[in-house]
């Protein structure tokens, strides 16, 4: 279903991007103004979805109130720095902890130094999030009106007289913690766990509430507790819990998974929306006991911008709807006949194809969905 | 000392009188000869004929070689107006010259100007788009020999590879050709003192062959001789030494016997490049002082073979090559202190504190500065307090800090010379904000100074390169591309310089390509590749290792990961290592899998599947090994490690790592400037 012609500016819009690798969110917030977190394009083109959707729908006399980047890691940057010049958002925020940039630096730089002796061609990579710290911070001191500094509590400033945008974590002390230290050892930490730097932003318009939840994990794979991950959110913000909406943290993975945040359902209707990671062995994974799977004993779907697959497996599903083991066929099948080789051959769709958009109302209520042509909805059965 | 006779100069004080008589007459005269032909002695011999003749000598053509040529005139000019000529004033180099040089022509018989090497005579082939310092020292010192080469009474001397302009008329031309000496100089003892044995056993080895040699062909021989024996090396025997010598009749074959002789005897390069440092002829206890630090078998060599001159010492230019090839950290300290004992030299003949009150000096004053610039430490804080004056100075002074990684004061003195000298100076807002760009402060102020650069000289690519790269750099890859649009569109609208030859792709599109790589904006490192010539990319091996890098860059963007080093082109990625072993334990390889390590408990490894890659659909794989599989060699590997997982018949899988280089402190620095803002935020 294609996105109207205008906006119902009466409500409270949100849209998800995720093209396979790379997040975008944007939220046009009732009555006036834009947030932006993070960004995502897909590779291969220098399409921007958000550059577009802002093009499409940014009233004249509008602002982006805000543009954030939840964590520097790769898969959220793309696109940052074209919102950035373009758009002049009043606000640009980055998680900081409020102890400024250089902290993050110093990691970033040993980071790429380590690339650099391991003469790896990913470093650009590295070099892309260092371009978008430099333009942070170029913008933090033309306009230091626009700094932004994110941790709990910190209240983003928007120009919706009905919306109030509220960071929800980390806690300084937890960025604190994560970032300072030896540089070499920062950066070894960061490139491992800089998802448990990501912010959480919670919007509230009335009774709406939304959780844009970034990559936040409650727990590391090893099993061991986040200390800065959801299990420090949650006592501290229960309320999180009871939303109408939930960005899905880390691509809906296993060691995202928190039952507060993930709470069943006490509303009459809400959206969880999920966008893929194609690296690796790929986000969402649709095994039993895995993400998905535990996210279906809570809520009846889970809306995801696309799969982590090749497009041939994924594209045109009946309807945009598919049960987990319908799902968890098609990826099986996918794979390779090799005994121990996984086929994790993943293509991007195009970045205005996977993606979900949902209008709320102040009630808490959807009032419309609008999926992607590549979009679907994952039932439990 | 030798007698001309010997060393094969007999003709100069004849031909030094011929151009006496000439210039006498009101004619010009160009002289041109290779090194060793004798243009030193032919102007001892022209002064002896002609003592009222001005003599102008320029250094090597560096930044501040129009400024020496300027004020020498100048100097020699005498008077108030030369006084306030030798001031930049904003005026052109042109303007500041044309009255003093017609007061000197008037005062005196004739000018002499020694060019050394470097110096091009005119600004055709310069144009606007220099890129570094010499390619704007060139286009200055053209300014300066256009005013000069249309004059009567003139004496210009140059190396043989120099051209005389032709809209500059028909000078006289004196050709001097290279010097012979023949082999009974090896025997005068006066000439080679402690290594007269040394040149007698090269004599005796030369034998009746080669009978006349270059003179510095000669010294070179006793050189490697003595050194061979004092080194026990027996490259170096004197039959050798002899053999080299006889090989060629020019100074090549010596060339290359000075080349092998410094790369077995460290400490004679050390002492070549202390030597080389001096930029004219200095006086013997000068050069002792210079090379009392190395050993006397050395500072024998150096005093008897590696320098010359009748009253004055001289370093020939070949040698100057063979002095400058030297790198690392010892060479450098050497590189300083000999700087530091030369400007001390010409401190003592001229320490005067601004422009107007050296001109009677000029040379030592100049000679001072470019010393004191190169030696660091106190002694370039003591150049910064001199009112230099001159733009050249200025920047010469900027760049000098800028090599110590002095960048603040680098910038401090590029925005002195906007102030005090020409606000409209491209060089000076350009380098003022490449200082402060490098040392990671005022971003607003290098923007600011690139721009102003840029619009001041459109058409500099070099301006134009580091304006897009800073850019990219900052993270403003749309104003980078709209730059890099307008940068192709104002120095090659029509594609014919890039069609024409690669300076323009090697100085413009090469950085951009790289910054653009280095920042993830591979849409744009791709469109400045393709705007190239295919030719042109072949042609440069920096351009074609980019292209290469573009191609497995976009490989990650598409399927995720790295397969390999990025020292293995897209194009090897699906082709079996050689070092791979094709059996295990009599067991032949069944398949193997290039990729990298992404988890190490349990392993977990990202793989490429070579045959799907060969056939064009690359294919990326899974593996996870808890068990069944070994490393080779028992080495331990790391999160991100490059490998080849390999599988032979009936075995279990082997982990072949392939070893990354350890972190230097280089390595390190390098990338903190890609970040050098934000790590001095406070």
């Amino acid at each position: 279903m294609p996105l109207p012609a205008a906006l119902d500016r009466r409500l409270l819009h949100l849209f998800v991007y995720g093209p396979g690798y790379g997040e975008g969110i944007a939220v046009a917030l009732p009555g006036a103004g834009w947030l932006i977190v993070d960004g995502c394009r897909t590779p291969g083109d220098a399409a921007l979805p958000l550059v577009d959707l802002l093009d499409t729908f940014l009233e004249t006399d509008e602002a982006v109130d805000a543009l954030l980047l939840t964590h520097p890691h790769d898969d959220h940057f793309h696109g940052f720095t074209d919102v950035l010049h373009e758009f002049l958002p009043h606000r640009v925020g980055l998680v900081t902890g409020g102890i400024g940039l250089e902290p993050l630096a110093r990691a970033l730089a040993e980071q790429l130094a380590q690339q650099d002796a391991a003469r790896d061609a990913e470093r650009g990579r590295a070099g892309g999030v260092a371009a978008v710290l430099n333009a942070i911070d170029d913008t933090w001191l033309r306009r230091p009106e626009s700094r932004l500094e994110l941790y709990d509590g910190v209240v983003v400033p928007t120009s919706s007289p009905h919306t109030w945008v509220t960071v929800r974590a980390p806690a300084p002390h937890e960025v604190v913690e994560l970032v300072n230290g030896h540089a070499a050892v920062v950066a070894k930490r960061l490139r491992q766990r800089a998802n448990e730097l990501s912010a959480v932003i919670e919007i509230e318009f009335g009774a709406t509430r939304v959780v844009l939840g970034g990559d936040l994990p409650t727990l590391r794979s090893s099993g061991q507790a986040v200390p800065s991950g959801w299990g420090s959110v949650m006592p501290r913000r229960p309320e999180l819990g009871a939303h109408c909406a939930l960005k899905l943290p880390h691509h809906t993975s296993l060691e995202a998974f928190h039952p507060e945040l993930h709470s069943t359902r006490e509303v009459s209707d809400r959206a969880w929306v999920a966008t893929p990671w194609s690296r690796g062995r790929g986000l969402p994974r649709t095994e039993p006991q895995q993400g998905l799977a535990r996210l279906l004993e809570r809520e009846p779907e889970v809306l995801l911008t696309g799969l982590p697959l090749a497009t041939e497996v994924q594209a045109r599903l009946p309807g945009g709807r598919v049960s987990l083991s319908d799902l968890h066929r098609r990826v099986v099948a996918s794979r390779t006949n090799d005994w121990t080789l996984i086929d994790l051959t993943a293509e991007p769709g195009t970045a205005g194809e996977r993606m979900w958009a949902v209008a709320f109302d102040d009630a808490g209520a959807i009032v419309q969905r609008w999926p992607g042509d590549q979009a679907l909805r994952v039932v439990a059965s | 000392m030798p007698a001309l006779d010997d060393v094969g100069l007999q003709e100069i004080p004849a031909r030094a009188e011929e151009i006496a008589r000439l210039v006498g007459e009101r004619e010009s005269v160009w002289v041109r000869g290779p090194a060793g032909s004798g243009r030193s002695t032919l102007v001892d011999e022209l002064l002896r004929c002609e003592p009222e003749l001005a003599v102008v000598r320029t250094p090597p053509l560096v930044l501040d070689g129009p400024a020496h040529l300027l004020l020498q005139i100048l100097g020699a000019a005498g008077g108030e107006q030369a006084k306030r000529h030798a001031r930049d004033s904003g005026a052109s180099l042109r303007a500041r010259l044309k009255a003093p040089l017609e007061r000197l022509l008037g005062r005196c018989k004739g000018l002499v100007l020694v060019l050394s090497p470097g110096w091009v005579a005119s600004t055709d082939h310069v144009g606007s788009n220099a890129r570094d310092e010499l390619a704007h020292a060139r286009q200055r010192a053209g300014e300066l020999l256009h005013e000069i080469l249309g004059k009567a009474r003139l004496v210009v001397i140059t190396d043989a590879a120099w051209t005389w302009p032709r809209r500059k008329g028909s000078p006289h031309v004196v050709e001097l050709s290279p010097a012979r000496a023949p082999q009974t100089f090896l025997d005068r003892e006066d000439v080679w003192g402690p290594l007269a044995e040394d040149a007698r056993r090269l004599h005796a080895a030369l034998g009746g062959r080669a009978a006349w040699l270059h003179p510095i062909a000669l010294r070179i021989g006793v050189a490697a001789t003595a050194l061979g024996r004092t080194h026990q090396l027996r490259a170096f025997l004197p039959r050798k030494v002899a053999r080299a010598l006889e090989e060629s009749e020019t100074l090549a074959s010596a060339h290359l016997l000075l080349e092998t002789l410094a790369q077995s005897v460290p400490d004679l390069r050390r002492a070549l490049l202390r030597l080389s440092r001096a930029r004219f002829d200095i006086p013997r206890g000068l050069l002792d002082a210079l090379i009392a630090s190395e050993d006397s078998a050395i500072r024998d060599v150096v005093r008897h073979c590696l320098t010359y001159g009748e009253t004055d010492r001289r370093v020939a230019v070949p040698l100057r090559r063979v002095a400058g090839a030297g790198r690392g950290p010892e060479l450098e300290t050497a590189r300083q202190e000999a700087h530091a004992c030369l400007h001390d030299h010409y401190l003592s003949l001229d320490g005067a504190s601004r422009v107007e009150d050296a001109l009677p000096r000029a040379l030592n004053w100049l000679e001072r500065l470019h010393h004191g610039m190169r030696a660091g430490g106190e002694r370039l804080d003591e150049v910064r307090r001199v009112d230099l004056g001159c733009r050249e100075l200025y920047w010469s002074l900027g760049r000098s800090l800028s090599r110590a990684g002095r960048f603040r004061d680098a910038a401090e003195v590029f925005g002195r010379c906007l102030a005090r000298i020409d606000a409209q100076d491209p060089y000076a807002h350009h380098y003022l904000a490449f200082n402060l760009d490098q040392a990671g402060v005022e971003p607003q102020a290098v923007e600011r100074h690139y721009r102003r650069a840029l619009e001041l000289e459109r058409d500099n690519a070099w301006w134009s390169s580091r304006w897009i790269t800073w850019l990219i750099d900052r993270g403003r890859p749309r104003e980078a591309g709209i730059a890099w649009e307008s940068a192709l569109e104002q120095l090659d609208p029509s594609g014919v310089r890039l069609q024409a030859d690669s300076w323009l792709a090697y100085h413009l599109h090469r950085w951009v390509i790289r910054a653009a790589l280095e920042h993830d904006q591979l849409a744009l490192a791709r469109s400045a590749l393709e705007s190239l010539p295919r030719n042109v990319v072949e042609q440069e091996p920096e351009i074609a290792a980019l292209a290469a890098r573009i191609e497995i860059a976009e490989f990650i963007d598409r399927h995720g990961h790295a397969l390999h080093p990025d020292t293995v082109p897209l194009e090897h990625w699906w082709t079996r290592p050689q070092h791979l072993p094709l059996e295990d334990g009599g067991e032949p390889l069944e398949a193997w899998y290039p990729g990298r390590v992404t988890r190490t408990e349990p392993l977990e490894l990202v793989l490429g599947d070579p045959e799907a890659g060969q056939r064009g659909e690359p294919r990326i794989l899974g593996l996870q090994l808890a068990a069944g599989f070994r490393i080779a060699g028992d080495l331990a590997v790391g999160e991100g490690q490059f490998v080849y997982a390999a599988r032979y018949r009936g075995g279990d899988w082997i982990i072949f790592p392939i070893p990354g280089e350890p972190v230097s402190e280089e390595t390190l620095s390098d990338a903190r400037r890609m970040v050098r803002y934000l790590l001095r935020t406070r």
